[in-house]
Parts: C-alpha cells; sequence; structure tokens
C-alpha cells in the first residue's frame, strides 16, 4: 500500500507539470498586451507604468525565460501577485482557502448522507412509491441551478421565516447552512441517482445470487456483499465532486456574498487580473487532483480486488 | 442510422419520463419560435411607471427593475438558451469526437499525446476550464459559449475513443480493411454510424448541462450583458431584490430548471433505450 501510494505521487508529478504549462500557454494566448488590458479601468494609464508592469511581470522576456521563472517560482509555492489586491497570490489563496474547504465539505457531507440512502433504498424497493418520490426529487436535484435554489432558500429561511441569516460572512455555523444546501442538494440528487444504479448492477452479481443462496440474512447480504462494491463508483463520483464543487462553489459564494476562491477567481477573471487567474486556477487543479489521489487510495481499501503492485 | 432513430424514437414514446421531457421542450422551442407573437410586451422597453409591478392579470410574472414585463422578457430569452446548450455541446461534440476518433483508430503516438493531452485538461474541474478560457477571450455570451464547448471536449473525447477502440476490433471493420477499403472509409461508413447513439445519448444528457454551466456564467457576470433577456442575467438582476420582489428572480430561474429537466428526461429516456440495464 505504501509503495502504490509512493508510485501515484511521482505519478501525480508530471500531470501537475503539464497543468501549469497549459495554464501558463492559455495565459499567453490573450490578445493584446496583458499589460494594457490589466491597467484599463483603473484610471489614466501612462507609457511608464505599462512599462513598470511588464518589468514586474517580466513581459518582454523571451517566452522560454518566462516560462522557467513560471516554473520555478511556482515551485517554491510563489505564484506572482495580484495586481488588484496588491498581495501575494499564494497569500490571498491560502486565507480563501479555508471559506472553500468548509463549505465544499458540508456540502458533500450532506449530499452523501441525504443522497447514499435514498439511492440504496430506492434500488432495495425497486418500483416501489418510494423508489419513484425519490428520483423524482434526484431528477429535480440534477437539474435544479444552483443560483436559483440558493436564492429560493434565501427567499424562504431568511427573509420570510426569518429562520437563518441571508449573507454568510464567515466560518459560523448558522449562515453555512443554505450555502452547504445549495451546494450539497444537487450533488445528492447526483449520487442518488449513481448509487441506485450502482446497487442494482451489483444485486444482479452472482456473488450476492451466492450470499443470498447460502442462507444469509438479507440484512447481510446488502451490507456486506452488495453495498460495498457498489459504493466504488460512487466513490469515484464523489472525488470527481468534491474538485468541481472547489471550482463550482463560485456561484453559491456569490449568492450569499461568501468569501471564498471562487468568488476570487470570478473577481480575478472580471478585473483581468492574470496572475491572480492563473495562480488560482492552479492552485485548484491542485485540489482537484489531490482529492482524485485520495479517492485513489480509498479504492484500495474499498475493493480488495483492486490490487496495486 | 434509421434503426437507431426508430428505436430511439421508440423508447421517448413509450417513457413517462421522456414523454415529460418532449412535452417541456416542445413547449419551450414554440414559445420561442413564436415568442414575438404571444408576447404581450416588447422584452427590451422599459417603464418606469411600472416598476417592479408584481404579478398581476396585465403582467402574469411581475416586471423588473426597469419596468420590463418579465413574461415578455423570458419569452424572448427561450431560443437564446436553447442555441447556448446547442452551439457549446456541438463544439464539445465535434472538436472532441474527433480527437477520440482519431486517438482511438490510429492508436500509437497519435493516441498516447491526444490523450495525455485530454487528460491533462480533465484535471480541470469543467467550470474551471472554461473560466480560463473566458479570461483569455473576455467577458461576453459568444464567448461563454466557445468556454462551455472548449470546458466539454475532453469528456467527449474519452467517451469517443472508448467505443472506437471496441468498434476498431469488430469483425465487419477487418473484413472491410481485407477488401481494401481505406481509412476514411472505413471511418466515415463504419465506425461513425456505430458511434452516433452513445454520443447522441451522451450529448442530451450533457445539454442541461451545457445550459445550467452558462446561464452560472452570465449569472456571475461573465456571459451574456444587459439589456439581453438571458435567464441566468435576468436571475442575476434580482438577486439583490429577492426579499423585495421574489418574481424578478423566480421565473427566469425556473425557465432555466424547466430547460434542463427536459433535456435530463429525454437524455434519461434515451440511455435506457441504449442500456436497459441501469433502468
Amino acid at each position: 500500500m505504501l509503495k502504490y501510494t509512493l508510485k501515484r505521487v511521482f505519478q501525480l508529478l508530471p500531470v501537475l507539470f503539464l497543468v501549469a504549462s497549459i495554464v501558463f500557454l492559455l495565459m499567453r494566448l490573450i490578445p493584446g498586451d496583458p499589460a494594457m488590458l490589466m491597467l484599463s479601468g483603473q484610471g489614466a494609464v501612462t507609457p511608464e507604468m505599462i512599462q513598470e508592469l511588464h518589468d514586474k511581470l517580466g513581459l518582454d522576456d523571451p517566452l522560454h525565460i518566462q516560462y522557467l521563472n513560471f516554473i520555478g517560482n511556482a515551485l517554491q509555492g510563489d505564484f506572482g501577485s495580484s495586481n488588484r489586491l496588491k498581495a501575494p497570490v499564494f497569500r490571498i489563496l491560502i486565507r480563501q482557502f479555508p471559506y472553500t474547504a468548509e463549505l465544499a465539505a458540508a456540502g458533500m457531507l450532506l449530499s452523501v448522507v441525504i443522497g447514499m440512502p435514498l439511492g440504496i433504498l430506492s434500488a432495495l424497493k425497486r418500483g416501489s412509491w418510494f423508489d419513484s418520490v425519490s428520483m423524482v426529487v434526484a431528477m429535480f436535484g440534477v437539474s435544479v441551478p444552483l443560483f436559483w435554489f440558493g436564492l429560493m432558500l434565501l427567499l424562504l429561511f431568511s427573509f420570510r421565516l426569518g429562520w437563518l441569516p441571508p449573507t454568510s460572512s464567515g466560518l459560523d455555523l448558522r449562515s453555512l447552512v443554505l450555502p452547504a444546501v445549495t451546494l450539497g442538494f444537487s450533488q445528492a440528487g447526483l449520487i442518488a441517482r449513481l448509487t441506485r444504479s450502482s446497487m442494482l448492477e451489483t444485486l444482479r452479481q452472482d456473488y450476492v445470487v451466492t450470499a443470498r443462496s447460502k442462507g444469509l440474512r438479507e440484512r447481510n447480504v446488502t451490507l456486506r456483499h452488495a453495498l460495498r462494491n457498489a459504493l466504488i463508483p460512487v466513490v469515484t463520483v464523489l472525488g470527481l465532486q468534491l474538485g468541481t464543487m472547489f471550482a463550482g462553489a463560485a456561484v453559491t459564494e456569490t449568492v450569499f456574498s461568501r468569501p471564498g476562491i471562487g468568488r476570487v477567481i470570478v473577481n480575478a477573471v472580471v478585473w483581468k487580473d492574470y496572475p491572480l487567474v492563473q495562480g488560482a486556477v492552479l492552485f485548484s487543479a491542485l485540489a482537484f487532483l489531490t482529492v482524485n489521489f485520495a479517492v485513489d487510495i480509498v479504492y484500495a481499501w474499498l475493493d480488495p480486488r483492486i490490487h496495486y503492485t | 442510422m434509421i434503426s437507431i432513430l426508430a428505436q430511439a424514437f421508440r423508447s421517448l414514446t413509450s417513457q413517462k419520463g421522456a414523454r415529460l421531457g418532449c412535452l417541456f421542450l416542445g413547449v419551450l422551442l414554440l414559445g420561442g419560435i413564436f415568442a414575438s407573437h404571444i408576447s404581450p410586451y416588447d422584452p427590451l422597453t422599459q417603464s418606469i411607471r411600472e416598476r417592479l409591478v408584481p404579478p398581476s392579470s396585465e403582467h402574469w410574472m411581475g416586471t423588473d427593475r426597469l419596468g420590463r414585463d418579465i413574461l415578455s422578457r423570458i419569452l424572448h430569452g427561450c431560443l437564446i438558451s436553447l442555441r447556448i446548450g446547442a452551439v457549446s455541446v456541438g463544439i464539445g461534440l465535434l472538436a472532441g469526437g474527433a480527437i477520440g476518433l482519431v486517438a482511438g483508430f490510429y492508436g500509437g503516438w497519435v493516441e498516447t499525446v491526444l490523450m495525455r493531452l485530454i487528460d491533462a485538461l480533465l484535471a480541470f474541474p469543467g467550470i474551471l476550464l472554461a473560466l480560463v478560457v473566458i479570461s483569455v477571450l473576455g467577458v461576453g455570451l459568444e464567448n461563454v459559449v466557445i468556454a462551455v464547448g472548449v470546458a466539454w471536449i475532453p469528456r467527449f473525447a474519452r467517451l469517443a475513443r472508448g467505443n472506437v477502440l471496441s468498434i476498431r476490433e469488430e469483425v465487419y471493420v477487418e473484413a472491410a480493411r481485407a477488401v481494401g477499403c481505406h481509412d476514411l472509409r472505413i471511418i466515415m461508413r463504419y465506425i461513425l454510424p456505430n458511434l452516433i447513439g452513445p454520443m447522441g445519448v451522451y450529448s442530451t444528457l450533457q445539454l442541461g448541462n451545457a445550459i445550467i454551466t452558462a446561464a452560472g456564467l452570465s449569472f456571475l457576470g461573465l456571459g451574456a450583458q444587459p439589456p439581453m433577456p438571458e435567464w441566468g442575467l435576468m436571475t442575476a438582476q434580482g438577486r439583490d431584490l429577492i426579499g423585495l420582489a421574489w418574481w424578478v428572480s423566480t421565473f427566469p430561474g425556473m425557465a432555466v430548471l424547466i430547460a434542463v429537466l427536459s433535456f435530463n428526461l429525454i437524455g434519461d429516456g434515451l440511455r435506457d433505450a441504449f442500456d436497459p440495464r441501469l433502468r
């Protein structure tokens, strides 16, 4: 297991390198002078200001020097500095990270707690009214736009009933409820649908039939033989979704005026703050890859058939 | 080809969910096509005197901050949203499909290079890739459509490659090769027709996703710009007013929900038709 973990770490490095290169190249595709674009909308721009920014960002260096500088700095945790916020990109991101991590974790927890039981029970009671109702709810979950669902929750629970605060400024639990439900509900729909179909597939397998014919109790068959195997595809998607939540938290953070990485990226795109976009995208991709790496390790524990050598 | 379409049609008309999806989609399409005939008001005309009027017999869905009739704006937005979904999925399907097809068919170093690139792109969650593309191209609806399309390329490429890998090994492909068919003919005649089914189902399922993502980007101010009656933008325009004038955001958001729901229901129906095990 340790050997496998180390091997995966080494496999992760080239992907990270490739991701960093793609981000670097994409940002260099921006038509026009990036310094001019970054300074636009900030009052009168003088040629000196443009030259100053050119020097600061190293825009006059040859492309391969810029690239080597970028990779070298990134390796040292230096993602450059935000033009708009006048602070190092890494510090901005680290400061925002807990808010998005908290939101994503709470959303994920909710989606698992609601989605998995719903999917399992639907599969076990296939064709019943429970199955029908929960699949309608799940379909609603995967189809509802987050930005609208969040606003509807605000309307009901903050403005009409007055139970929860309408904005969410930081790490306090009451203000986390609505954003987490917003983010978690649609994921719950996805997980419920996936768990159900995976469970149905597993219940048809020979080893489940064997377990039943051995005379094991239904509870044992379901929990020990079917569920564990049915969860494998679900865990894959959970990993992918956690990464998506990190990036996709932008909408939820905007609806509830919450701080976070997602909002930083959106603002950076609007402000044309390219060092910040570059750093934030790299940071999010890193978080995404790390989560999926962790998912791979969880696999080995879930499915003893998967042998890692 | 005809049998695939016939199968798809049969499955759509035999399932309750898919029938409902077709009904929703039909209503949206008709509403969009005949918007200028059935809308009670002009979608862009402002009326200071009729600002934030709640839903009434004159304005069924109320009016917005500038006194524009929300129902008329939603009707005019139907085709905008459907087109955004279709074009962005189209970009992903064509570009991703072509990459996957070439990688799967030719294999070797072509496949290695293309698929490693796709793997690296998959390391970005979809919306993140879209945000990077928007920061390169700039804010605006057309750029959002391209961005969402680009974000979808890796997924289509993976699906196409996987399917081509198995189709390539079929006996009829081997037979075609044996009688001397060249690559292009094999691709057009034997590979493509067999790709249509799975790619079509996946495209339908992704249409809803693309509409949600594009509307979300417009909601964030990165896509459609005022005064365009785009549903995501309209929902955003009511965000600050949600405690005061609930109707401004509620109805446009509901329109997005219905559009997405219709594609998801139809997509589910198609998928069940092609893979009954998932039912």
